[in-house]
């Protein structure tokens, strides 16, 4: 199992976005996919239309060790192969508990590992602020993605992001790589990007290697549509359209695809 | 991809009924009560920030269980009210009192009783018109 994480340490820069339309696409694409709600806002859950019950085990039960991760596991609906751990805002309360152990970091990973054998790809939607929670989230992942906002919210959050990551990678706890750099909200007038847009965009790829970031995710009212219908990008996709919503989520399938091939090899 | 190796959990989690997944007791997702297991103690009140009881002093306090709600007849509802307002008492606090201090008394118990089975037959008759009622309408 690859496990994958959309982390940006920064709200609203589309992390449980790009995790819902990603777990979608890669499930449809035949692989078996388990996604995980690390954000006690469960926002991931909702979009997934699980209808969570209090007594139901969560990732809370899942990371505490209360029952075992098989339990904390649920079929999306609608989905053969896409299966969820969600979460509620008592997730909050796991803060505590990761940052009393002594392995709090590599916590998330070690539940994980009885799921390695039977799913293809874990997708983790993570809290935004440096929680404990996020620290594990890290700790777990083998690929990053960072999706951020084209603003100066987004740029500050590229940089925190990556700062927290190669600060793992320094202290040898875990050494996961960036699969791409994800720009959401990209305006548009016309034929041309906005001004802040560009701005911003040529910011962030002063601070990286051009080749990591992906095609950016235009600002569209479709987005917002398909997480309320529960249907995928491509499906409101109209034939001939010029620039297709999901050319980002396709670039990711085939980054994703092409490792998961190397790692067979 | 997994279509072999995916057969033992994944096809376990699909065939799963809810009745087979281990529950847990209900998660509290209040605001103020999540810092369940936090290092930190809880806030005390402004007036005595070090006054929190130990554990073994703890031991011996009251403990309520599971809110119930109940219903009772609308006149006496307020009558009811009124009464432990007049009293400085609750409705939960008097129930309890009524209860300890008739419980051992025969003579009041024979006369609660027969009362208490009396009002129950009026709400199941009651309750039995209200719902012929219903479908009276809904067949209408």
């Amino acid at each position: 199992m690859l496990i994958i994480s959309a982390l940006s340490l920064s709200g609203g820069q589309g992390k449980s976005t790009t995790i819902l339309f990603l777990a979608k696409m890669l499930a449809e694409a035949g692989y078996t996919v388990l996604a995980v709600d690390a954000d006690p806002q469960g926002n991931l859950s909702t979009f997934l239309q699980h209808d969570l019950q209090q007594n139901e085990p969560t990732l809370l039960e899942v990371v505490k060790g209360t029952v075992a991760l098989e339990d904390g596991i649920y079929p999306v609906k609608g989905s053969d192969r896409l299966f969820l751990i969600p979460a509620d805002d008592a997730l909050e309360g796991l803060q505590d508990y990761l940052s009393t152990s002594g392995i709090g970091a590599l916590m998330l990973k070690q539940r994980l590992e009885p799921a390695m054998k039977d799913f293809d790809i874990c997708l983790i939607d993570p809290p935004p602020q440096r929680f404990q929670l996020s620290r594990s989230v890290i700790g777990a992942s083998q690929q990053i993605i960072i999706p951020v906002e084209l603003n100066v919210k987004g740029f500050g959050s590229l940089i925190r992001t990556t700062a927290a990551i190669e600060e793992f990678i320094n202290f040898k706890i875990c050494h996961p790589e960036i699969l791409g750099v994800l720009p959401f909200r990209d305006r548009w007038a016309g034929l041309n990007r906005t001004k802040e847009c560009e701005t911003w965009l040529t910011h962030m790829k002063g601070e990286m290697e051009p080749e990591v970031f992906l095609p950016s995710l235009r600002e569209s009212t479709k987005i917002v549509r398909a997480i309320s219908s529960g249907l995928s990008l491509s499906a409101l996709a109209e034939p001939g359209e010029k620039y297709p919503l999901d050319e980002a989520f396709k670039e990711l399938v085939q980054r994703i695809t092409l490792r998961k091939e190397a790692a067979h090899v | 991809m997994s279509d072999e190796t995916s057969e033992s959990m994944v096809e376990r989690i699909k065939r799963r009924s809810s009745s087979s997944r281990a529950t847990v007791p209900d998660r509290s997702t209040s605001f103020l009560e999540i810092t369940e297991g936090a290092t930190t103690p809880p806030l005390a009140s402004p007036s005595s920030p070090t006054a929190l009881p130990k554990p073994s002093e703890s031991d011996g306090l009251l403990e309520t269980a599971a809110r119930r709600q109940i219903r009772l007849i609308i006149d006496l509802d307020s009558q009811i009210d009124d009464f432990c307002k007049r009293h400085k008492i609750t409705i939960e606090t008097y129930l309890e009192a009524l209860h300890v201090t008739c419980r051992d008394d025969t003579a009041i118990l024979g006369k609660v009783i027969p009362e208490a089975k009396k009002r129950l037959l009026e709400r199941k008759k009651a309750g039995k018109i209200r719902r012929l009622q219903t479908q009276m309408k809904q067949d209408i």
